[in-house]
Parts: C-alpha cells; structure tokens; sequence
C-alpha cells in the first residue's frame, strides 16, 4: 500500500506531502492537483516499471512556474505486509531546461531503513536481501530507472517486491470517447493507458494471462451492475481483433462493439474489469473522478463498493471526487482537502468533523458546505491570503 | 433499463452498513441505496432518516423496504421501538414490522456483541456475549478485535443460519433480528 507522497518542484507541488490509507478521496476546487497527484503516481510507475524515460515523464514544463531551482525530488512511502516499510526517492537535476535535458542525479530505495539500491549519476549499488556484505555495481543510465533494469533473482525478492507493486498499480482518468474497440495485431496490453484507449488490448492480456480477472468482470456486469450485459467477445478481423459485448434481454440477443456502447457504459465496464484486477493482484487502483459519465442509479453502489474492497484489505483506493453523492459518501474519514493559490504550491488538508456539523441536528450536507466553500467547518483553514482579501480563487 | 433500488439501508456507519449489505446480498438482494450518517453515529440520525424513508415507501411504488440498523447503547430496546413508534406515528405512517418491509434491528448493547459472536461461531467456537457490555473498544476476553474486513462476512455467514434453531448463547436480540431479517427478505421479495 501506497502511505505518502512527497513531490517538490514538480508542477503544483512544492514540499508537498499526501498521506495514504486503505481509501482516500481526493477533494477540493478545480485546479488544486488532485488529478496531477494521480498523473504523477503513474509517471513514477511507469518510471519504476521501465515504461518511461525521465527526459518524456518529467519534462522541463514540469518543473514550478514560480521556483528557480532546477532538482526535481518526489518520494515515495510504500508498506508491504510482506518486508515492511520502503523509502523511495528520486531526484531529477534538469541542467538544459530550455533544451529539456535533466538527468537522474539520485535514486534510493530503503527498506526498514536499510539500503537495498543505492544510485546517483556517477554509481549504482545494488544490494542483497540481507541487505548486508558487499553490494553489486552497475552502471547508472540517467535517464532510465535502475530499478527498473534489475532483473529478479532469487536474492533480490525484496527490491521485486517493491517494484511489483507499481506494476499492480492502475491510474484511470477515463475518457470513453478514446476508447477503442480494435486490439491491433498482437497488442497486448499489460498495464493500460490512464485514458484506457487500449482498453481492447488490456482485454485481451487479461483474458490470456489473468482469465479469472475477466471471469470475474464478467460475472459482475452480468449480475447488475451492466443491465443486460452477457459477455465480452473477442472477433477477428484480419490482423485485429474486435472487442463486442454480448447484451441479451429476452428473446433476444444482441452484440455490439465496444465504441458503440455509451460513454457510461464504457466507463462502468472498464471499471468492473479494473475492480476485478486490483482484486487479484491486491494492487492500488488510483481513479480519477470515478462517477463521471456514470448515471445517478449506478454511482452509490460503484463507490460502496470500492469502500468496501478498501476497508476489507482487497486493495487499496485512491480516487478524486466531486459528485455530491461521492463527497457526502466519503468525504468524513477518508476526505482530503486540496487547495491552492491560483498561482501557489497545493497544500492538502484531512477533513475532519469538527462539533458544529457532528452535532448538527438538521444533518447538513458535506456537499453542501463544500459547493459553499464553507470549509471552516470541515477543520480546513484557508490560505490567509484569500481570508484578508475576500478572494475566492483558493477555495470556491 | 435503469437500475432501480428496492431497498433503503439506514444506519450509523459503515460497518453497520457492510453487516446487513452482507445478509442482503446473500440472499440476492442488491439494489439498496445506502444512507449512513456522515458523523458515524447518532440514534437521533438514524429515526429522522428510518421515518423519512417509511414515508418515502408509502409514496413511492419502486421502494419495496426500509431497514434500519441502531445500536440499542443500554437506553433500553423498548425505549428505542417507542421512539421509533411514536416518531412513525406523529406523521401517520403506522407502525414498522418487518414483515411489512419495515425493519428496525437493535442489537444490544451494540453491532460489535453481534459481530463478536459470529465471529466466533464462524471459527468453531460458541461464546456467550454479554449483551450489557460495550465490546466497541475492548473485545470479550481471548478473541480478537473485530476489523472492518469481518463485518460483511459476518452478515453473509448469518444468512446461512436457521432462526429457529440458533444455539444457546446466541444473544437474544440476534435470534429475534435474523427472524426479522427473515420476514423483510420475503416481504421485499414481492
């Protein structure tokens, strides 16, 4: 599980720190970094995992408007039942910003305090599972994770472990209208896009690699969450494959394409298959705005749900939200406040209840205060600059 | 066609609600809309919204049942029906059976005597609970704490148990709420 995050220099972000648990629920204004938190945890996943270079994940744009200094550090708490407690840290020194060079100038993964990969841009030192004798050298790529290059071994369990759990991490900002029903060639899509335009190649691995995860899917669409939905079905067509849905309401039966289905129904499809995935692999399932494109009936019963698959230790939550429904669900116990200067670093904020609103008798809403900018009430001070202006940028 | 919602959970908090969704789905009820109060307790939260929601089942034709869920808390069961009754009863609204699709569970003192001992069925064992003791923080001795992955199990395990014949120990206001349980299912299976 994912327990904290620290960026600085990057984008909104400066000495920046997010707390984690089994749910959080990212809350506040629009332009706060709620959506860049999660864009910024797939970047150092695919980082992490190979997928990415650090001169196309963290580009000179990435850096802060406002800041002079041209290192970039991100870390990366992570607790695994398994091992313990491991500390990740990255550090990108951008020395040609106007050209976009940047380099890795640091990167470190401890666990339980003890070093296990030890680099900077001159030397790598890999270390065992004993985490003690002589570590292994290796020669540092600055532009390429070294962890990400390590290849498992029997003696290296530790640092897999720790780089598996990126690996069962899902970022989902969805946009339906990029999905596509085609799965060109031998595309196979093992970890997808945040916008699951390759949705139809994900499909495709799962049914392959991971059946069960598909069977799973399947079987909830089947029992409700999709009314009428059967099954997928995979049809060639030439070179690609056609991902269809089977829908059946008696006496008929009907396929269609995947990109004929609605945006909700999309939406609602990718997440069953993404829920069923961080299911089996116990991973981290990270969800940009959840009940968008989603109807009014199908919005309660997708977050208990994923409440209840955080509570129950199925796998970890971490989603943005703003639907009244999601924020009076979540917002006391898991919610965290995101807010901002227009042209500032986010800073994050627990909600907490405070007495005024636990002992409201007329049960006012959370959604309400929120769609009021009443936070004060939900233990969230305001930046003191809004307060002595009357400025409504930070919180609206 | 739209997804419709035949049934109304009202309760304090999540675990409260995770139990009865577990015996709810179980026996293939799940379209419930959940409505759980934000502050995580309150016995004046849960009458408002239980009487709200027999009013909303009065007016509405899709609504089949409303289930409440509130802790007992040692303020007395029959104190806490009338309440209830009398709250019903300043809007016209009747009475609340379960049988009727209006159920009210009051576990005494509260869920966790419940939870504990399910808990403690469902690992061989038959533990008498002491149903004045709050076990909320401290759990009854040699078993240990509840977590909030139990309490969903706990509901599903209870659906496969016979109301009729629950073994000595089991505290008393569980072997009348399984029956309750047992008259709402059928009701909202109309």
């Amino acid at each position: 599980m994912f327990v904290r995050l620290y960026a600085d220099n990057y984008r909104c972000f400066s000495a920046f720190t997010l707390e984690l648990g089994s749910l959080s629920v990212l809350l506040g204004s629009n332009g706060t970094g709620k959506s860049t938190v999660l864009a910024l945890f797939a970047k150092l996943r695919d980082f992490l995992t190979g997928r990415g270079k650090s001169l196309d994940l963290f580009p000179s744009e990435t850096l802060c408007r406002w800041d002079k200094r041209i290192e970039q550090t991100f870390e990366l708490v992570v607790k695994l039942e398994e091992y313990g407690e491991y500390v990740y840290r990255l550090r990108i020194r951008h020395e040609a910003p106007e050209r976009s060079l940047n380099k890795v100038v640091e990167e470190t993964l401890f666990l339980n305090g003890k070093p296990l990969f030890e680099g900077n841009d001159q030397e790598i030192r890999l270390h065992n599972d004993r985490q003690s004798g002589n570590p292994v050298g290796m020669q540092p790529d600055w532009h390429v994770s070294g962890i990400s290059r390590v290849y498992a071994r029997n003696d290296n369990k530790k640092l897999i472990a720790f780089r598996k759990s990126f690996e069962n991490m899902l970022v989902l900002q969805l946009n339906p209208s990029l999905v596509m029903a085609v799965a060109q060639g031998k595309q196979s899509v093992e970890i997808p896009n945040p916008d699951c335009s390759d949705f139809a190649g994900w499909l495709r691995y799962i049914s392959t690699a991971e059946a069960i995860v598909r069977q799973e899917a399947e079987q909830s669409l089947a029992q409700g969450s999709l009314p009428g939905f059967r099954a997928f079905q995979a049809t060639p067509s030439g070179d690609a494959e056609i991902l269809e849905c089977i829908f059946q309401s008696k006496p008929k039966t009907l396929k269609f394409r995947l990109d004929e289905l609605s945006s909700g129904q999309i939406a609602l499809i990718i997440l069953e298959v993404a829920m069923a995935a961080a299911a089996e692999h116990g991973g981290s399932l990270l969800l940009d705005e959840p009940s968008n494109f989603l109807g009014l009936p199908e919005i309660q019963p997708l977050l208990v749900r994923l409440q209840d698959a955080a509570l129950e230790g199925r796998f970890q939550v971490v989603m943005t939200a703003h639907h009244p429904i999601a924020v009076d669900l979540l917002a006391a116990g898991y919610g965290l406040w995101l807010d901002r200067e227009p042209t500032g670093p986010a800073r994050v904020h627990r909600v907490q209840m405070t007495d005024s609103i636990m002992n409201d008798k007329s049960a006012t809403r959370v959604s309400d205060l929120m769609a009021r900018g009443w936070v004060s009430t939900l233990g969230i001070s305001r930046p003191a600059a809004s307060q002595e202006t009357g400025s409504t940028a930070a919180v609206q | 066609m739209a997804r419709v919602c035949n049934i109304v959970l009202v309760c304090e908090g999540w675990r409260d609600s995770a139990f009865a969704r577990g015996f709810l789905e179980s026996s293939g009820n799940r379209r419930i809309t959940l409505k759980t109060n934000p502050s995580g307790s309150g016995h004046d939260w849960v009458r408002t919204q239980f009487v709200e929601e027999v009013s909303n089942l009065t007016r509405f034709s899709e609504g089949r049942g409303v289930l409440g869920l509130l802790d007992e808390d040692g303020q007395g069961v029959s104190e806490r029906e009338r309440d209830i009754a009398d709250a019903l009863r300043e809007r016209n609204l009747g009475s609340f059976l379960a049988s009727e699709g209006r159920c009210l569970l009051l576990p005494t003192r509260n869920l966790e005597t419940w939870l504990y001992w399910l808990k403690s069925r469902q690992g061989g064992m038959t533990i008498s609970i002491d149903e004045t003791t709050n076990f909320k923080m401290r759990p009854p001795t040699d078993m240990a704490r509840i977590e909030d992955g139990d309490c969903r199990p706990a509901g599903e395990y209870l659906h496969t148990l016979d109301h009729t014949r629950l073994p000595e120990g089991c505290p008393s206001m569980l072997r009348k709420g399984l029956a309750q349980l047992r008259d709402f299912v059928n009701a909202v299976r109309r």
